[in-house]
């Protein structure tokens, strides 16, 4: 945890924020629909299948599949220079939705496409927490 | 059987490259002067002029929503002016509009864009592509960039179809050999396959020879009615058939991430028009990333999926070979003028069809395939274009 944490936050939108509570507490938290039980990772204001408004949010397991990725040695946005190279990855999530995220804890060559990774919780601020995946 | 309604009658263009003291109003000037005098009209005859937006040049913008265009051209007969945007399906947003525009009385439409990054530093510039590119409550925070993005697209293609890197690499070099042909483009040196896989590594697998550049530039073109264009010049291109298809904001939300639903834009392109691939003499391919253009090669029906790469690795795409591909050296090689590449292409299009490419003229070119897409790769819009009526 640092003071001077000098990268892009995210600004949550108000149907988000739970999202953003959740990661705060180390849980990883996904949006899904009461109606049609359809998970809607990003989250939006209403269910994106069936327009409900109806919502609870469950507990995602962590786990996840390497569905594609990406180590970036060069030209990364001027606040993320210093941590290059840095892989980004997208998740397949054990519970559907695919998101994008970093892959912590490993070296380039390690990484590959159907890898198992898991989550891990990196408090960015003392306000904000962000989820990260390591190789499992 | 295709029953046209538009047609282009004429298309100017301004050198691509590093041009800090040339101005956006300059760039647009000359890009319609010379598109107005390529067309041999009147320009009183022009009634709408729209403008392309800019990316990250905010005065432009105000500039061009405040209708400075026409009075700066003198298009004394102007009834509608307008900033038109969507990113890097801009000029499929352009002509869509100026083809409301000629539906709803208008006789002529001028379509320009002038683009200039060479005043911006690199650090506002990879912060800006970052920022367009990316979302940013999901994406940004992790330090997503449009390079990281299409490193992640060219990993996946690959693992798909086994396309190697040579080969995606092969399609920077063939872009280069076209735009050596063309005198306004960025790039005036020969690139080998060594010096693009040599290059120094940006996001894996891309080298920076597969990352575009930024660079100042900008096109124009002018739009009129099929009926009217007859009269008007002796080769108007038609638009025979147009598709189009919308997939995502974020990559991650794409139902096939690799191919995002280009195939069912292209193909109402080629039924409308009554076309097939077999039919094509060019494409012009807007990919801005070389592993997109061997997608989107597949997709236009050209290759099966996976043998697109072994294609242009034949050099079949080449000057002189049996499918020219991306005449004008596209975003690797002419430059990626933001918002301009896809304009640029189209123009490029209509200059092939009137027989009018210089040095990069592909013999006899009657039919063409040319494609546009935005965002983070969000959407594709195929039109198939010719310079006679079925």
């Amino acid at each position: 945890m640092s003071n001077q944490y000098n990268k892009p936050l995210p600004n949550p939108q108000r149907w988000s924020q739970d999202f953003w509570k959740g990661t705060q507490d180390h849980k990883f938290l996904l949006k899904k629909c009461k109606e049609c039980g359809n998970i809607d990772h990003p989250p939006y204001l209403y269910c994106t299948e069936c327009m409900s408004m109806e919502h609870i949010w469950v507990e995602a397991s962590g786990k996840g599949k390497i569905y594609t990725y990406s180590t970036t040695y060069l030209g990364a946005p001027p606040a993320f220079t210093k941590d290059q190279p840095f892989t980004l990855a997208m998740i397949d999530l054990a519970e559907g939705p695919r998101m994008l995220s970093k892959i912590v804890g490993a070296k380039a060559e390690e990484i590959t496409i159907g890898a198992d990774v898991e989550a891990v919780f990196e408090d960015v601020t003392t306000d904000t927490t962000l989820v990260m995946f390591r190789l499992v | 059987m295709s029953k046209a309604q538009f047609a282009i009658i004429g298309t100017g263009e301004v050198p691509c490259g590093m041009y800090p003291d040339r101005t956006p109003l300059e760039i647009a000037s000359w890009a319609a002067y010379k598109a107005i005098k390529d067309a041999g009209i009147n320009k009183n005859h022009i009634d709408g002029v729209l403008g392309a937006m800019s990316i990250m040049d905010n005065d432009w913008n105000t500039e061009v929503t405040f209708g400075r265009l026409p009075e700066a051209l003198g298009i004394k007969n102007c009834k509608t002016t307008a900033l038109v945007s969507s990113g890097g399906a801009s000029s499929n947003s352009l002509r869509k509009t100026a083809q409301g525009l000629l539906l709803a009385g208008h006789e002529m439409v001028l379509v320009i864009h002038a683009q200039r990054f060479s005043t911006f530093t690199p650090g506002q510039l990879a912060e800006g592509f970052a920022k367009a590119g990316a979302d940013p409550e999901w994406e940004i925070p992790y330090g997503m960039s449009f390079n990281a993005l299409s490193g992640m697209l060219a990993e996946r293609y690959m693992y798909e179809t086994g396309t190697t890197i040579e080969q995606i690499a092969s399609v920077c070099v063939a872009a280069r050999k076209w735009a050596l042909l063309q005198d306004n483009a960025m790039n005036k040196k020969a690139l080998t396959l060594e010096q693009v896989l040599g290059s120094k590594m940006i996001s894996t697998p891309l080298t920076a020879y597969m990352c575009n550049v930024l660079a100042d530039g900008g096109s124009a073109f002018i739009m009129t009615t099929a009926e009217r264009a007859k009269k008007l010049v002796d080769k108007p291109v038609y638009i025979l058939g147009e598709g189009s298809e919308y997939s995502h904001r974020n990559l991650t939300k794409a139902k096939d991430l690799t191919r995002m639903k280009a195939k069912s834009a292209i193909d109402l392109a080629y039924q409308q028009a009554g076309l097939g691939p077999k039919d094509m003499d060019i494409a012009e391919i807007y990919a801005s990333y070389p592993m997109l253009t061997l997608i989107l090669f597949e997709e236009m029906g050209f290759c099966k999926r996976g043998e697109a790469g072994k294609f242009f690795m034949e050099g079949h795409t080449s000057p002189g070979g049996r499918m020219p591909v991306c005449t004008n050296g596209e975003a690797l090689s002419f430059g990626h003028t933001g918002t301009g590449v896809g304009i640029a292409l189209f123009v490029e299009s209509v200059r092939q069809l009137q027989g009018k490419a210089g040095r990069a003229q592909v013999p006899g070119a009657r039919f063409l395939v040319e494609n546009c897409g935005g965002g983070a790769f969000m959407d594709t819009h195929c039109s198939v274009m010719s310079n006679q009526l079925l």
